[in-house]
């Protein structure tokens, strides 16, 4: 009878530590996204984890952010430009949209036909379209582990992170509406696509 | 015991005041001699400011008020005028206003010079129809709803630092996004001269349909978060195509390339230094980062 007592003890404290592990290991990982083409399911660690021999840029928008839809022909340079030496996310955080993978693959319709009002070109949509529903959520996330601890979530924002992942750079502001804030922007990508290709 | 000595003698220097003050006034009324202030026995009753005004149609009222307010337009046309369009030629008699000095006279002078601008008013309209250039006429403007007609030739003059100049279409889809990018390379200021060319303007000598088809811009404009009119400070419509716009700056700047673009209503900026063209890049320069950042460039020089 003890010994049988000794076991369900030893099985309870082994399925606490089971749940312990299990629950800390879920904290670990970051709110989960949707990628609006593809209809596929990640969090933001694993968007943090693609292609690491690449410097990563990251684009926090909203389709009712009028200043967001503006930098869309500009950011469509950007990506393109850049292809095969920075990877480039684009993350909507519309909040209070559901996110699944049905209704990301609709927004990514509608968002590609509001794009187009806003000048960018058919077939430069921005490749790497992800849904997120809370933006703070998104936001401390990208920022874990960095220097930067902006509360400031306001849109469009950017990030800038080097090839270990390291946050480089943000900009909390729309980037196209002056020259400065332009070339600063372009010259820090450069500069940092240099320092990691030697 | 008080001394009232002294009490007595001011009382007495009053008295004597008051009724030397008395008798003045007395002699004053007598006479009726009012003094004189140099206001002339002959000077024709004016009419108040305020009745003219209200007695005015809405639009003239508001006419007077612009060119009160903005007597630049009615000196840089009266430089155009022609020998077949000056006041006496034209039918239209200029009013001097009178000398009046007096605070009355200068009401009345204001009047005046408002009926003289007012002349001048309707006169431009005949002397901007009289301007002639060979190289296409656009309307200037400085200042919102104020235009003035102006040859290409004379628009263009005086290039000789440096200037960009922009050609868009009114009714292209493409230009409300082009001053975005336009405003942007503006931002921080230039160090060159501005030249905005606005083509496919209305065909009128009137300008109530320009400024419907500016507002039609800004309202395009405002979709793009261009709110403020910086960008338009100093533009130029033209009833002309953009085709046409371009064939005229070629035969002004004498760079044939411009004339055989070819880029039908897309949007053009144009960087001319020391009078001549060194670079022009269509709305398209939004696509390619090599170009754009060439573009950026030439805002260091």
């Amino acid at each position: 009878m003890m010994k049988v007592n000794r076991t369900m003890l030893s099985l309870k404290q082994l399925i606490c530590a089971l749940i312990l592990l299990s629950s800390a290991q879920v904290s670990a990982r970051g709110p989960s996204i949707v990628h609006t083409k593809s209809g596929r399911v990640i969090d933001i660690t694993a968007l943090k984890a693609q292609q690491p021999d690449q410097p990563l840029l990251v684009m926090l928008w909203a389709t009712h952010c009028k200043p967001c839809m503006i930098e869309g022909r500009f950011m469509a340079m950007i990506s393109k430009h850049f292809k095969a030496r920075l990877h480039f996310a684009a993350i909507q955080v519309d909040e209070g949209v559901s996110i699944n993978p049905a209704s990301a693959r609709k927004i990514y319709e509608k968002l590609k036909s509001k794009l187009t009002s806003y000048g960018v070109p058919k077939g430069s949509i921005l490749p790497d379209a992800y849904l997120a529903d809370y933006s703070n959520e998104v936001w401390a996330e990208l920022q874990r582990g960095s220097r930067f601890n902006s509360k400031d979530t306001s849109i469009p924002l950017f990030a800038l992170f080097n090839r270990d992942r390291k946050l480089i750079k943000i900009w909390t502001q729309a980037i196209y509406e002056d020259r400065h804030m332009i070339v600063d922007f372009i010259s820090e990508i450069e500069r940092v696509l240099h320092k990691e290709n030697g | 015991m008080p001394n009232y000595s002294s009490g007595r003698k001011s009382k007495s220097t009053l008295k004597l005041i008051l009724l030397v003050s008395l008798i003045a006034v007395g002699v004053a009324v007598y006479y009726d001699k009012v003094p004189d202030i140099g206001l002339p026995s002959s000077l024709p009753m004016l009419e108040p400011v305020s009745d003219k005004v209200s007695d005015a149609k809405p639009e003239q009222s508001k006419a007077v008020r612009s060119v009160i307010h903005e007597p630049e337009f009615v000196t840089s046309t009266k430089l155009k005028q022609t020998p077949a369009s000056t006041p006496e030629n034209s039918g239209v008699k200029a009013i001097r206003p009178p000398q009046i000095s007096s605070q009355r006279g200068l009401i009345g002078r204001e009047t005046r010079e408002s009926q003289l601008y007012q002349s001048d008013l309707n006169l431009n309209e005949e002397v901007f129809a009289s301007v002639e250039s060979s190289t296409g006429l656009m309307y200037q403007s400085t200042k919102p709803n104020t235009f003035k007609k102006i040859g290409f030739d004379e628009a263009l003059s005086g290039l000789d630092r440096c200037a960009w100049v922009s050609v868009a279409s009114l009714k292209s889809q493409r230009t409300a996004q082009f001053f975005k990018l336009l405003n942007s390379l503006y931002s921080g200021g230039s160090s060159c001269q501005v030249l905005q060319l606005i083509s496919d303007a209305p065909t009128t000598q009137r300008k109530g349909p320009y400024k419907e088809a500016l507002d039609q811009l800004f309202s395009n404009l405002s979709k793009f978060g261009v709110r403020s009119r910086r960008v338009l400070d100093s533009y130029f419509m033209t009833p002309d195509l953009p085709e046409q716009v371009l064939v005229n700056l070629s035969t002004v700047l004498n760079e044939p390339k411009l004339n055989s673009v070819g880029l039908g209503d897309k949007p053009l900026l144009i960087f001319v230094q020391g009078g001549q063209v060194k670079n022009f890049w269509s709305s398209e320069v939004q696509d390619n980062l090599s170009e754009f950042a060439n573009l950026l460039n030439h805002f260091h020089e």
